[in-house]
């Protein structure tokens, strides 16, 4: 049984200290809700986890396995059985979908893929996600609304089937049904295939859905307190306040918000 | 000496520049035609004139040549003259392209895409002019350099004074693989006339490193990433060719990366 191990684990952004000693262990087969208020480090911590360059690891460990994380580069840990379903992901003209999850899935396994092996995979999953076979002819997300990005997240983790997998606001930008066919995947392959996941979301109605095994709370980039599945419907209820007064942690949600862009230069695209 | 062709009927047509010299083209009212271009040592210069409602869709495919080549044209009312032009030479190379859209309705495009290595020096000047109304040009240029290639892109659309109603455009993007490679674009707009449309972009910088990591984290390698972006930078260039040059285009570029 596949078991991600972070022990101590200081992360810094531009030589600012985010992660300040994160301890947290998944396995396969639990489903753990990472809550926590804005700014706090949970997308810095799945980033970190996952190798994005941005993220100085100062000090610390992460082990899948036994084996080290941080010594890999970013496609052995995708490899080795870790997924990261991003909370905006990249937008990349040109890259054709299926030529991109073809050469994923190529350079994951030792043998080439046959192509009617590969289309009868991509034919599952998309049925599964209720994605139009077509947009696997156009650009990897590229004019994908912010719903089919969430799914095309999803399809990805389905076809490379992870061992731990991160999500990272799946739910943000779906409506109720997209919402519940996500769900609906997550479950499944937590059932099927035991994928240990560790989910971020700011609503219960996702975990309500999913249902987690448990919950972890970061707060001033420390996992602050720990709990059953009553911690995070407390904090769907009645917010982050309570823990001030009751558990003596104090913070302050990040004034520097994500700045949202409302138009790009038509050459970025 | 000069040579005049004249195009009556609509298909496809290879003009040799090995046997034809500086040929002045004259393509008839209401034809539609696709021209592949196969060009020899010198310098080449195309001549198009394009009647009233004709279409003209000029291919290039550069493999191993190191010419310059200049193409003029002047569009008549509601005609069309577009051109394409894959550049997969290591060798220098310079295009000079001037489309006058003297008719009204009349619109063209210049689109290109080259992979510029191992010191090449590659110049594109592409230049529009619009005199009649309602007329409109696209400019679209990819690039990549690397091994200490030099590309420079001039770009210039001039709607005149009475052009009303006209649109302009144009894109150009590059991708430097090295420090010692260098791009340059200037994608310039003379507007002379109020009632018009006219953008232009223009990005040339490194690999999106933002990119890279999104391919990484699903299991593919750096390299392997690079190329997927590379390519689907260049490729959709070879979507204008016929099946054979779009297969050799791909393959050109698989080969080169």
């Amino acid at each position: 049984m596949s078991k991600l191990v972070i022990k101590n684990l200081h992360v810094s952004v531009e030589d600012k200290e985010i992660l300040k000693g994160i301890n947290l262990t998944i396995e396969e087969g639990e489903i753990v809700a990472l809550l926590g208020p804005n700014g706090n480090g949970k997308s810095t911590l799945f980033n970190a986890i996952m190798g994005n360059p941005r993220y100085k690891i100062t000090e610390g460990s992460i082990e899948l396995d036994g084996n080290d994380v941080l010594n890999m580069k970013v496609d052995e840990r995708a490899k080795n059985g870790l997924f990261l379903a991003f909370q905006n992901p990249s937008e990349i003209p040109g890259v054709i979908s299926s030529d991109f999850l073809k050469t994923a899935l190529n350079q994951k396994s030792e043998k080439r893929i046959s192509l009617g092996q590969f289309y009868k995979t991509l034919d599952k999953a998309s049925k599964e996600v209720q994605i139009p076979f077509e947009m696997f002819n156009r650009s990897l997300n590229d004019g994908f609304s912010g719903g089919e990005k969430k799914r095309n997240e999803i399809l990805q983790m389905l076809v490379l089937n992870p061992k731990i997998a991160m999500l990272d606001e799946i739910d943000s930008g779906l409506d109720v049904d997209a919402i519940n066919i996500v769900s609906e995947c997550i479950k499944k392959q937590f059932e099927e295939k035991h994928t240990g996941f560790i989910v971020i979301s700011h609503y219960a109605r996702l975990f309500e859905l999913i249902k987690p095994t448990r919950t972890a709370v970061i707060i001033n980039g420390k996992v602050a307190i720990e709990g059953g599945i009553d911690l995070y419907k407390r904090i769907d209820k009645e917010g982050y306040e309570w823990l001030k007064v009751e558990k003596n942690i104090d913070f302050k949600e990040d004034e520097n918000l994500q700045k949202i862009s409302l138009g790009v230069c038509g050459a970025k695209r | 000496m000069i040579n005049d062709i004249i195009i009556e009927k609509n298909g496809n047509f290879l003009l040799d520049l090995t046997s034809e010299k500086n040929p002045i083209i004259n393509v008839k009212k209401n034809v539609n035609i696709t021209i592949d271009l196969l060009i020899n040592e010198d310098t080449n210069l195309l001549t198009f004139f394009v009647q009233k409602y004709a279409k003209v869709m000029l291919r290039i495919f550069y493999k191993n040549s190191s010419e310059k080549l200049e193409i003029l044209a002047n569009l008549d009312e509601f005609s069309s003259f577009d051109a394409v032009f894959a550049d997969f030479s290591r060798k220098n190379t310079s295009i000079k392209s001037n489309v006058i859209l003297y008719g009204d309705g009349a619109n063209s495009s210049f689109k290109f895409a080259t992979l510029a290595k191992e010191n090449s020096i590659k110049k594109y000047n592409i230049s529009f002019d619009h005199i009649g109304n309602k007329t409109s040009s696209n400019l679209e240029g990819y690039l990549v350099c690397e091994n200490e290639a030099f590309v420079s892109v001039n770009g210039i659309s001039h709607i005149e004074k009475n052009s009303i109603k006209s649109k302009a455009s144009q894109k150009i993007k590059g991708i430097l693989f090295d420090e010692k490679s260098k791009a340059t674009a200037n994608p310039i707009l003379k507007i002379d006339c109020d009632d018009i449309e006219a953008s232009h972009a223009c990005s040339i910088g490194n690999l999106n490193e933002n990119h890279i990591f999104y391919l990484m984290s699903r299991g593919i390698s750096e390299d392997e990433a690079r190329k997927l972006i590379v390519e689907g930078y260049l490729n959709p260039i070879s979507a204008y060719f016929d099946e054979q040059n779009a297969n050799e285009i791909s393959e050109k570029i698989k080969g080169e990366l």
